[in-house]
C-alpha cells in the first residue's frame, strides 16, 4: 500500500541539465572552430600548448563551456518541476547537434568569401 | 625471421583502443534499445560507456600526441586529406560530449527509464548513443584516407 509513496525521487533537473549542456557545449564549439580558422586573434589566443596547436584550447574551453553550462543549469533546475521543459530541451538538442555536424562538413569549413573590388 | 617483440613494435595502441571501441559500441548498441523491455542491464550499459568515454580520451592523447608540428599548419599534407583530418579533430568532439551527457542521463534515472513519464529522456539516449556511434565509424572511415 505505501509502495507508491516510498518510490524513489528521481533527480530529474540532472538529466535535463545534462542534454541541455551537450546542446550547448555543441552550439559553442562549432561558434568557436569556425572563428579560430577565420580570426588570426582566436587563433592566437587558442594555442594554450605549443605541442598541440590550436586543437588543445578549442577542447579545453568546449569542456569549460560543458561543465558550466551544466552546473547553472542544475542551479537553475533545482527544486523545479521541469516536467514541462522536456520536449523543448530535447528539440534543441536535435537541432544544436544537426547544425553542429552540417556546420564542421569539410565544404562549409573551408568557405570563403571573396569580395572582389570594382 | 620476426621476434615476438619486433611483431609488438608494429602494433598501433591507437588503433587497438579504436578497435576496443567498436567492440564497446557494438555491445551498447543493441542494450540501449532493449532498456524499455529490461530496465536492470542499466548497470552494464553505464559501465560501457565509462570504459568508452575513457577509451577515447586515450585515443584522442594518443592521436594529439602523434600529431608533429601545429595541427592547422600541415603544409606537406594533401588537400583532401587534411581537410578531412580537420574534420575528424573536430567531430570527435561529438562522441566526447555525449557520452558523458548520456551516463548523466542514466545515472538519474536508473531503472526507471523504461516509465512512460521518461519518453523523451529515452529517445535522448538513444540519439546521443546513435549520433557517437556514427561520428566514431566516420571517423574510422576518414582515417583511410
Amino acid at each position: 500500500m505505501f509502495k507508491r509513496f516510498l518510490k524513489k525521487h528521481i533527480p530529474e533537473s540532472l538529466a535535463l541539465a545534462a542534454t541541455f549542456a551537450a546542446a550547448v557545449t555543441l552550439t559553442f564549439a562549432w561558434i568557436l572552430n569556425l572563428l579560430v580558422t577565420r580570426v588570426d586573434v582566436f587563433y592566437e589566443w587558442f594555442v594554450f600548448s605549443e605541442r598541440f596547436g590550436v586543437v588543445s584550447g578549442l577542447y579545453f574551453s568546449a569542456s569549460i563551456i560543458y561543465l558550466v553550462s551544466l552546473f547553472l543549469m542544475l542551479c537553475w533546475y533545482r527544486n523545479k518541476d521541469c516536467s514541462h521543459q522536456r520536449e523543448n530541451v530535447f528539440w534543441f538538442f536535435l537541432s544544436a547537434l544537426f547544425v553542429f555536424f552540417v556546420m564542421t562538413l569539410p565544404g562549409i569549413f573551408s568557405f570563403e568569401i571573396f569580395v572582389q573590388n570594382m | 625471421m620476426f621476434s615476438f617483440l619486433d611483431l609488438l613494435s608494429l602494433i598501433d595502441p591507437g588503433l587497438i583502443l579504436f578497435g576496443l571501441v567498436m567492440i564497446l559500441f557494438g555491445a551498447v548498441l543493441p542494450l540501449v534499445f532493449l532498456l524499455k523491455i529490461c530496465p536492470k542491464i542499466y548497470r552494464i550499459l553505464l559501465i560501457l560507456l565509462c570504459l568508452i568515454e575513457f577509451l577515447f580520451i586515450g585515443i584522442l592523447w594518443i592521436d594529439l600526441a602523434g600529431v608533429q608540428g601545429t595541427f592547422y599548419l600541415q603544409g606537406a599534407v594533401a588537400e583532401l586529406s587534411a581537410s578531412l583530418s580537420t574534420h575528424r579533430f573536430l567531430i570527435v568532439q561529438a562522441p566526447l560530449f555525449l557520452l558523458p551527457s548520456s551516463i548523466l542521463i542514466l545515472l538519474a534515472y536508473k531503472d526507471r527509464i523504461q516509465e512512460n513519464h521518461a519518453k523523451w529522456y529515452r529517445v535522448t539516449l538513444i540519439a546521443m548513443i546513435l549520433v557517437s556511434f556514427v561520428s566514431t565509424l566516420s571517423i574510422a572511415c576518414e582515417s583511410l584516407i
